[in-house]
């Protein structure tokens, strides 16, 4: 239980305070949506090791968590200067530059981190994406040239949609215009695709996915324990929205919402279709 | 455990396909009173329980939904149910064709009968 392994990291720099437990149990604090003591956690621990790569990626997955992505930036890039070939930082910073619709840097930050862990299935697939969208969006590019409808060869915002914004748009056409909103977050909590901008404005969905993070995994393992098989749908009754939670590939998760007086039936269809959506955007076929 | 606790629980335990019903307390994750068929981990159930509707209430509070109520995690195996207000929670576990109706209906009367 995540309990008890927080316990045992707290005892063990409570014990040794220059122990490096602190990485470890800055990331779980981060996972059970605990920002605070995690960010408290990281900076004390880095206060001890400033010259450690994992010291400064664990606080830069919480600033990450915390949209603070410039500063979560700076961390990765500080611990790529101590350990140029870090890949937590790589995997951080490509996931970061994805964010923000800079394909170019993203597809060269995983393509440095598949040269370091050539194994890893999923960073396999997250840069065969970014690769596939990245030449999609030059396509795109090539094509206005072609037609001559882009002026002083300046594109930037009017290529079409970007793969951000693709990945943002990735369920509008099966929500509708109802109140509803889907979201597909990674293991670590990090949205991926979809969007949820609350009454105010405000695009809410870090906070959202840094609540959830590694809800997926606490699922799967509790669920081993309890002999109850794998998970394949949480459905949460809310005041004012109904929810739904399913598992997909690498760990991630797919979240829908619809207005509480959404029949729960067709929140678990949604719920299904998303699951589909998002299967498929993971393997680039959508 | 109140009598009204301990007949809303055997009620649960005697719907179809109920093996197990609980209540906790979600700041300590421990169960107060249960009923449950030989060989269901009451304490491991009961700590999952809460800390599944723990993460389920920060997202919601996150998004602006409000205070969750309800829950419902379908698995291969079975189902697991939270029912929820203020700090105490009302869990079941289930073999996944159990009928989850009854059931939701039994765990809100359960915690209406113990204001």
């Amino acid at each position: 239980m995540t309990a008890n392994r927080v316990r045992r990291w707290s005892e063990e720099l409570a014990r040794d305070p220059n122990s490096f437990a602190f990485v470890k149990l800055a990331d779980e604090l981060r996972r059970r949506g605990e920002l605070g003591e995690a960010r408290a956690v990281a900076v004390r621990g880095l206060e001890r090791h400033p010259y450690h790569a994992d010291a400064h990626d664990a606080l830069a997955r919480v600033l990450a968590d915390e949209g603070q992505t410039e500063a979560a930036r700076d961390e990765w890039d500080m611990a790529l200067r101590i350990d140029a070939g870090h890949l937590p930082s790589l995997k951080g910073l490509g996931f970061l530059a994805y964010r923000i619709g800079d394909l170019a840097s993203a597809e060269r930050y995983l393509r440095q981190a598949r040269a370091r862990d050539p194994g890893d299935e999923g960073l396999l697939r997250a840069h065969e994406r970014v690769n596939g969208e990245l030449h999609a969006q030059r396509r795109e590019v090539k094509s206005i040239d072609g037609n001559g409808s882009a002026t002083n060869g300046n594109h930037a915002g009017h290529t079409g949609p970007t793969g951000a914004a693709r990945a943002r748009e990735l369920f509008a056409a099966m929500l509708g215009d109802g109140d509803r909103t889907a979201l597909l977050l990674d293991h670590d909590g990090l949205v991926l695709a979809g969007t949820y901008v609350d009454e105010r404005g405000r695009e809410r969905g870090d906070e959202i996915g840094a609540e959830l993070s590694g809800v997926s995994e606490e699922a799967t393992r509790a669920l081993l324990h309890l002999e109850l098989g794998s998970w394949s749908a949480i459905l949460v009754e809310a005041q004012h929205a109904t929810v739904g939670l399913a598992p997909a590939s690498d760990g991630a998760i797919v979240l829908v919402a619809a207005a509480r007086d959404t029949h729960v039936g067709f929140v678990r269809r949604l719920l299904s279709q998303a699951r589909d959506r998002a299967e498929l955007w993971l393997r680039g076929e959508a | 455990m109140t009598t009204h606790a301990k007949t809303a629980l055997g009620e649960l335990a005697r719907v179809r396909g109920v093996r197990a019903a609980l209540m906790a307390s979600e700041s300590d994750g421990l169960a107060a009173a249960s009923v449950a068929a030989v060989g269901v981990a009451e304490d491991a159930l009961a700590a999952f329980a809460m800390a599944l509707l723990r993460r389920a209430r920060m997202a919601n509070a996150a998004a602006g939904y409000g205070d969750t109520q309800f829950l419902a995690l379908d698995a291969s195996r079975g189902r697991l149910y939270v029912a929820a207000r203020g700090d105490l929670g009302v869990v079941v576990l289930g073999e996944p064709d159990a009928n989850t109706g009854l059931i939701r209906v039994l765990m809100q009367r359960a915690l209406g009968g113990l204001e």
